[in-house]
């Protein structure tokens, strides 16, 4: 799952940079879009992070935040709750596909062993 | 279900939908990855596909998916076409009626009925989420990588990268 990976990581860098320039609108939504790349990666390795309720949730606040402009001050908080509790999601989510790409890597052989030179492929493979 | 192989032509015109996903382009990135979604699933056997993903996100889910992501288009086709006529899309502050020219108050009109579309379109859209997962899951673009080419820089002028001026060296 190497492409999921780069557009996790694009994602959070162009997350990070909204936030330097304090675009918070446009840095939420980068920050949501890896949070739910994460979220059906995990899903589809079979680990549940958000029910549905969580996600009803996340949505109204920042329907709030975006359309209606709130400035109140429990809404930024509730803001960052969820951002920091979403930000395990996104580590976890790298946990599991590090595990998955040891998994999937091959054996290596060394052929420049004495004993390796000058055959073919196939004949080393019936050596080992 | 066997991972797909997918012709390089509609690999690499996936890349770069997925890369102006990623891109910190002005637009409305889900467009892109709606795109995306429909460049790959012709290679997929539907009924196959159905029987998977029901068996990951549990039953009735995939036609769920597909009512959804049939409105979500809806949806998008009518923020877009508000959002491509906005002159500034930098959304700093709420706006007035009270505006000075003709242009501004279109401008503005424009705006609102880009925010009333909008937010019709959630934060966390889950169901196209799990259904580009679970095709880049099932194909051989798992292991491709986008080119850096693909992610463009910003294009407002206050967030354009600064180009250096060789006949000022040192300033920048």
């Amino acid at each position: 799952m190497k492409l999921i990976r780069q557009l996790v990581e694009k994602k959070l860098e162009s997350y990070q940079n909204y936030s330097i320039k304090k675009y918070t609108i446009r840095y939420i939504w980068q920050f949501y879009q890896a949070v739910n790349l994460c979220v059906s990666f995990l899903k589809i390795n079979g680990i549940q992070t958000l029910s549905d309720s969580e996600i009803k949730n996340r949505n109204k606040l920042y329907n709030k935040i975006f359309v209606k402009r709130s400035n109140k001050v429990n809404h930024s908080k509730k803001m960052q709750e969820y951002m920091n509790q979403d930000l395990e999601i996104i580590t976890l989510a790298f946990e599991v596909a590090d595990n998955l790409d040891v998994k999937n890597t091959f054996n290596k052989i060394d052929f420049e062993k004495d004993e390796f030179i000058g055959l073919l492929a196939s004949e080393v493979e019936e050596l080992i | 279900m066997e991972i797909k192989s997918i012709q390089p032509l509609i690999s690499q015109m996936f890349l770069t939908k997925v890369g102006l996903f990623c891109s910190e382009r002005l637009s409305i990135d889900i467009v892109h990855l709606n795109q995306a979604i429909d460049l790959l699933l012709p290679t997929f056997d539907l009924e196959e596909a159905e029987i998977e993903y029901d068996k990951k996100f549990g039953e009735g889910s995939w036609k769920i998916v597909m009512k959804k992501k049939g409105k979500l288009v809806k949806r998008l086709a009518e923020s877009k076409l508000f959002y491509d006529t906005l002159e500034n899309k930098s959304f700093s502050k709420r706006v007035s009626i009270k505006a000075k020219s003709l242009t501004e108050t279109i401008q503005e009109i424009l705006q609102r009925f880009f925010h009333k579309t909008s937010s019709k379109i959630a934060v966390m859209q889950m169901d196209i989420y799990n259904l580009f997962v679970f095709l880049v899951s099932y194909s051989q673009v798992q292991r491709m990588q986008v080119r850096a080419e693909y992610f463009k820089n910003l294009e407002q002028k206050d967030n354009r990268s600064i180009k250096l001026d060789r006949n000022k060296p040192g300033i920048h």
